[in-house]
């Protein structure tokens, strides 16, 4: 992919580009930021993130997985009596499912979080820089190598302080 | 230039770019070891190597010579190793309170001092994990908890509370370090692209690629507050398992269906009454006092008297279920409560968990590093004594009364309990020494977008 790259020092200047970038129909890749935005996050148009089905099929998988578990083991050995309770004993068996549950829910959420992430990273690796973490905002729009000086002015026209071409 | 917002830093009051580097580079600042109180700092993590090392030696000693070198005998046999289990357990709450619960209800104040709170929960949970280790003869046993397939065909039994705790510390610690960890990111990678040599390759393995787009974004916020949801439920699921490890047994004293909530409130308050205790002298060791101010400090002191009260209400009940039930052996265990071999320990209680915490009603206290210190100290000490009457009392004194009995920690005990404050305090300097001690990303968030844009923006 070929794109360019500008970088801001507001976050309105950057607000502003992206606009002027969708005015001229431009594809934008993504924006960057050095904390969360909702605004940059509407104004680019990210898709919804598939954290919540993973963390809700961790979760049922969890509760499954849970209940089962605690059944199939006490049916390896079925002479343990607790309590008075009986062999399949479900409120104390729903109290390990509800840890399971939350359990796997957690660990799918982060791997939700690693897998819905991957590509952008790989595409935004390249346009990246130090400054992008620490107090500057930044714009990726693709183009074709030929059209990047016009980008790169639109850019500067609506606030940019420097702009440069990535290929990744 | 952004607005001045109470909710975040002086440094609000500076150009947005301008703040924004402040804030990276203070924060960076923090994980030099030439800042001003670098001396301190070590010398502190040195002290608590010494107490959790001469706990270990302890320890060794009792492996070798047995648990007769303890207090526990008949009918006490749960003494100080699990009232300090549960207390630890209790201060791991607070963390969690910060970060997930104070973060779903949009609570700003809680950015400065979320990774603080956070980090001393995972560092208490890991304390609270060695003491039903520790509270062992064969402690080397003390994977036989798990569940494991072996060639004896055992499993554990899934119907005793002492798994299903088991099963509750172990999801809440790994839920927890995923939540830590996931917060972090944003500032492992700020770290790696401002640090050079060790440190930033070190960091730049931990960030996991994270480069501040929007889609990455997108996705961290929507892992965050999942696992915030999730988490808050955990919390409130785990201490209420603890509390059924004494609530299911028919112990005068234990059963009762209010200690799940009690133990919850009980282990909001000390946890909050911690953070005060890490992060007054903390915030000067580590050089954030611009960032954790007296706002904050002030803020978690109004929750502690709100919580205080919750459990000053709970010993109401406790009492009053006691006597409107009508079970003598229930009534007579509160009675040597107030009255018997430990009542001196159930006064220092009340008196450090519902009395002294009113002082917070006045903002002159609410204010004072000092005061707040001292309050949060006393409440420490309240809430250990709280879950030791709870334990020993409640054993020492049950139906029959032939079998009545006596309970006090030996010189040994003590160690093993103040080396696992060391243990605690080494593990937690150490870590919050090392990572951004204020959670940058997010404090730059609100520096981006303050309290009265959000509020528009809804």
């Amino acid at each position: 992919m070929i794109g360019v790259v500008a970088l801001f020092e507001v976050r309105d200047a950057l607000l502003d580009a992206i606009a002027a970038a969708r005015a001229q129909q431009l594809t934008i890749v993504t924006a960057f930021s050095p904390a969360y935005d909702p605004r940059i996050e509407a104004a680019v148009g990210v898709p919804r993130s598939a954290v919540s089905a993973w963390t809700f099929a961790g979760g049922v998988a969890g509760a499954i997985g849970g209940m089962a578990f605690t059944i199939w083991t006490v049916r390896q050995w079925p002479i343990l009596i607790l309590g008075g309770k009986p062999l399949v004993a479900l409120p104390s068996f729903l109290i390990v499912a509800f840890e399971s549950t939350i359990l796997i829910a957690v660990c799918a959420a982060l791997a939700g979080f690693f897998a819905g992430g991957r590509a952008m990273r790989r595409v935004a690796r390249a346009a990246y820089e130090p400054s992008l973490s620490e107090e500057r905002f930044g714009l990726l729009v693709a183009c074709v190598s030929a059209d990047a000086p016009l980008i790169g002015e639109l850019m500067t026209r609506s606030g940019a302080t420097a702009w440069r071409v990535v290929r990744s | 230039m952004a607005a001045t917002d109470p909710d975040v830093p002086s440094v609000s009051a500076l150009p947005l770019p301008v703040a924004l580097r402040r804030v990276t580079r203070d924060i960076l600042a923090t994980l030099e070891w030439h800042t001003p109180g670098w001396l301190a700092y070590w010398g502190a993590v040195g002290l608590c190597f010494f107490l959790w090392s001469l706990a270990l030696l302890v320890w060794t000693y009792q492996i070798y010579s047995g648990l007769h070198i303890t207090g526990l005998l008949h009918p006490v046999m749960w003494g100080a190793y699990i009232a300090t289990f549960v207390f630890w357990i209790g201060i791991a709450h607070s963390g969690t309170l910060i970060s997930a619960i104070l973060f779903l209800f949009r609570a700003r104040w809680r950015t400065s001092i979320a990774r603080a709170a956070e980090t001393m929960t995972i560092v208490a949970i890991a304390t609270a994990g060695l003491f039903p280790i520790l509270h062992l003869g064969r402690a080397w046993r003390f994977y036989w908890l798990i569940p494991y397939p072996n060639e004896r065909g055992l499993w554990v039994n899934f119907s005793s509370p002492l798994i299903w705790d088991a099963v509750a510390v172990g999801t809440y610690f790994v839920a927890s370090v995923l939540f830590w960890f996931l917060g972090l990111i944003p500032d492992f990678a700020s770290v790696r692209d401002h640090t050079a040599g060790w440190r930033g390759w070190i960091f730049g393995r931990l960030a996991v690629g994270w480069r501040g787009s929007a889609h990455e974004w997108r996705h961290f916020r929507s892992a965050y507050a999942v696992l915030a949801g999730l988490i808050t439920a955990l919390v409130i699921s785990v201490h209420s398992i603890v509390s059924w490890d004494f609530a299911v047994a028919i112990v005068p004293g234990w059963h009762s269906t209010i200690f799940a909530p009690y133990f919850v409130a009980g282990a909001v308050f000390s946890g909050l009454a911690m953070i005060l205790t890490l992060l007054v002298p903390g915030r000067v060791l580590l050089g954030i006092r611009e960032y954790v101010t007296d706002d904050h400090l002030e803020q978690v002191a109004k929750l502690i008297v709100a919580v205080s009260l919750i459990v000053t209400y709970s010993y109401a009940s406790e009492l009053f279920f006691a006597w409107y039930r009508g079970e003598p052996a229930e009534r007579s265990q509160f009675l040597f409560r107030a009255a018997g071999a430990y009542a001196p320990l159930v006064w220092l209680a009340i008196v450090c968990n519902s009395i002294v915490p009113l002082a917070f009603l006045r903002r002159a206290a609410r204010r004072s590093p000092a005061v707040l210190f001292a309050i949060s100290i006393a409440i420490n000490i309240g809430m250990w004594t709280e879950r030791f009457v709870i334990v020993v009392a409640s054993l020492a004194h049950e139906y029959d009364s032939y079998s009545w009995g006596r309970y006090w920690p030996t010189a040994f005990e003590w160690t093993v309990l103040l080396g696992s404050v060391g243990w605690f305090l080494f593990w937690f300097l150490l870590i919050i020494g090392h990572i951004p001690s204020v959670p940058m990303a997010e404090t730059k968030e609100h520096l981006i977008t303050p309290a009265s844009a959000e509020a528009a923006d809804s």
